[in-house]
């Protein structure tokens, strides 16, 4: 289980979930439209879920319906699967 | 050893200063999770630390030693990615800590958690899960060492919000007290704080009020506000928001401070004094046997009441409300509040809280308003 950023953080970007994460595991370059959380590093501590002003952040087992594409993009871009 | 690759774009670069201070409770606490193999509870007590570190100088080294743990975390369960990545990073954070920072051998930590990590790049991904090896633990360096490194430690003092000054007594300490800042002494050295916020200063006055006055009409003992200084350890000096000391304690307060522990303290957590309140304070208070400590933070998005009785082992359990949501005092007999009442925007009225705690009802409560206020 891992943490997952979903669409509203869509060029939202604020990055106020990075500065909280203790392992430092939320990443993105300047050309990604959006933040992901690397499965592999992160430890389901749920700090960085209340820091996000527009509420993207979900335990992977509770990401909206609609949004559940967003755990298979996750773990795309760091080169896993689901 | 060969170097791990730099995962970190800056470090910022540590202050003798600061490695030169013994290490908090808090953090002895974190350590001790550490190596009784509490992976997660140490990242969880460190982050706490790390969070409210305002010294940029050495936010990364409690980091690194949380990251250093989370990599051991990592291996427990077999993920090899997690392990590479997060230790990797935890040691190079803790590098420009090294030989020793805080009381902790950093140089030890370091050459020990990097031959676990170069084990486990040599087995490769396949064998994570079956490598069996004892794992590194956080050691202190010498006690005598530490005391020397503090004695050079001197320079003047300058009150400026969130720097810590020379070492200085406790006697010195309370000659500065009257300054008007909101200070602390740790380790012997002055912390300077935060101005408090209005509704900081309401909550305190509310509470002041409710539990003063019912302290006071039963004879329970007294309850002090205004940044009381407290001695908590040997060298350490805490001002909580409120206190309350029962009368048979009463010996303990001095004409200018209270020597030893009170019953009862409330602190109000703001962002800058989070890990205080949670991490230092926490083990601080149930070490000299504060009975019950009530945390509450009233941060939008946090909203949480945390209340703590001390057990007959001196640990602290939480005090959990009744079934009609009230959370009962066991050392201020009679007393009791509701979780409500600390977090609602605007805070009740004093005297209503304090007749429903006596239990009148709500019109004895309009009579005793109509006697004091003289109104028909
Ligand atoms: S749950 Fe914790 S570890 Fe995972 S991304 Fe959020 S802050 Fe980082
Ligand atoms: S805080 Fe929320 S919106 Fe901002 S980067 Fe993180 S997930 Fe995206």
């Amino acid at each position: 289980m891992a943490y997952i950023i979903a669409e509203p953080c869509v060029d939202v970007k604020d990055a106020s979930c990075v500065a909280v994460c203790p392992v430092d595991c939320i990443h993105g370059g300047p050309e990604d439209n959006m933040l992901y959380i690397n499965p592999d590093e992160c430890i389901d501590c749920g700090a960085c879920a209340p820091e996000c002003p527009v509420s993207a952040i979900f335990p992977e087992d509770q990401v909206p319906e609609q949004w559940r594409e967003y755990i298979q993009m996750n773990y795309a871009y760091f080169g896993k699967t689901k | 050893m060969n170097d791990i690759p730099a995962v970190l774009s800056t470090v910022d670069p540590p202050t003798r200063a600061c490695c030169d201070r013994a290490p908090t409770p808090g953090m002895l606490h974190a350590f001790e999770q550490f190596n009784r193999g509490e992976y997660f509870e140490q990242h969880e007590t460190l982050e706490w630390i790390w969070r409210a570190e305002t010294d940029t100088t050495i936010r990364n080294f409690y980091k690194g030693i949380l990251q250093v743990g989370v990599g051991f975390h990592h291996l427990r369960k077999g993920n090899y990615n997690g392990v590479i990545k997060v230790l990797g990073r935890g040691i190079n954070y803790l590098k420009p800590y090294a030989p020793a920072c805080y009381g902790v051998d950093v140089a030890r930590l370091i050459e020990e958690a990097s031959a676990v990590y170069w084990r486990v790049r040599d087995k490769g991904r396949l064998e994570t899960r079956d490598l069996e090896m004892e794992l590194p633990q956080v050691h202190l360096v010498r006690e005598s060492r530490l005391k020397e490194v503090r004695m050079e430690y001197q320079t003047l003092p300058a009150l400026r919000v969130g720097e810590h000054v020379r070492k200085i007594t406790f006697e010195e300490y309370l000659a500065l007290e009257d300054q008007g800042v909101q200070t602390e002494w740790v380790n012997g050295e002055v912390r300077v704080y935060m101005p408090v916020s209005v509704k900081h200063q309401q909550l305190v006055n509310f509470l002041d009020r409710v539990l003063g006055m019912f302290v006071e009409l039963l004879g329970l003992g007294i309850v002090l506000t205004d940044r009381i200084v407290m001695r908590a350890l040997v060298n350490v000096a805490r001002e909580p928001d409120l206190i309350f000391l029962s009368q048979q304690n009463r010996e303990r307060l001095k004409a200018t401070h209270l020597a030893g522990a009170a019953d009862f303290v409330v602190e109000i957590v703001s962002d800058e004094s989070v890990g205080r309140d949670r991490a230092d304070k926490f083990y601080e208070y149930e070490e000299i046997g504060v009975r019950e400590y009530l945390i509450i933070d009233p941060r939008q998005g946090k909203q949480r009441v945390d209340y703590f009785g001390l057990d007959d082992s001196g640990k602290y359990q939480p005090i959990l409300a009744d079934q009609e949501d009230k959370f009962h005092s066991r050392v201020i007999p009679g007393f009791w509040f509701r979780k409500e009442w600390l977090l609602q925007e605007n805070l009740p009225d004093a005297l209503d809280c304090l007749a429903e705690i006596r239990g009148l009802n709500d019109s004895e409560i309009q009579i005793l308003r109509r006697l004091l206020t003289g109104a028909k």
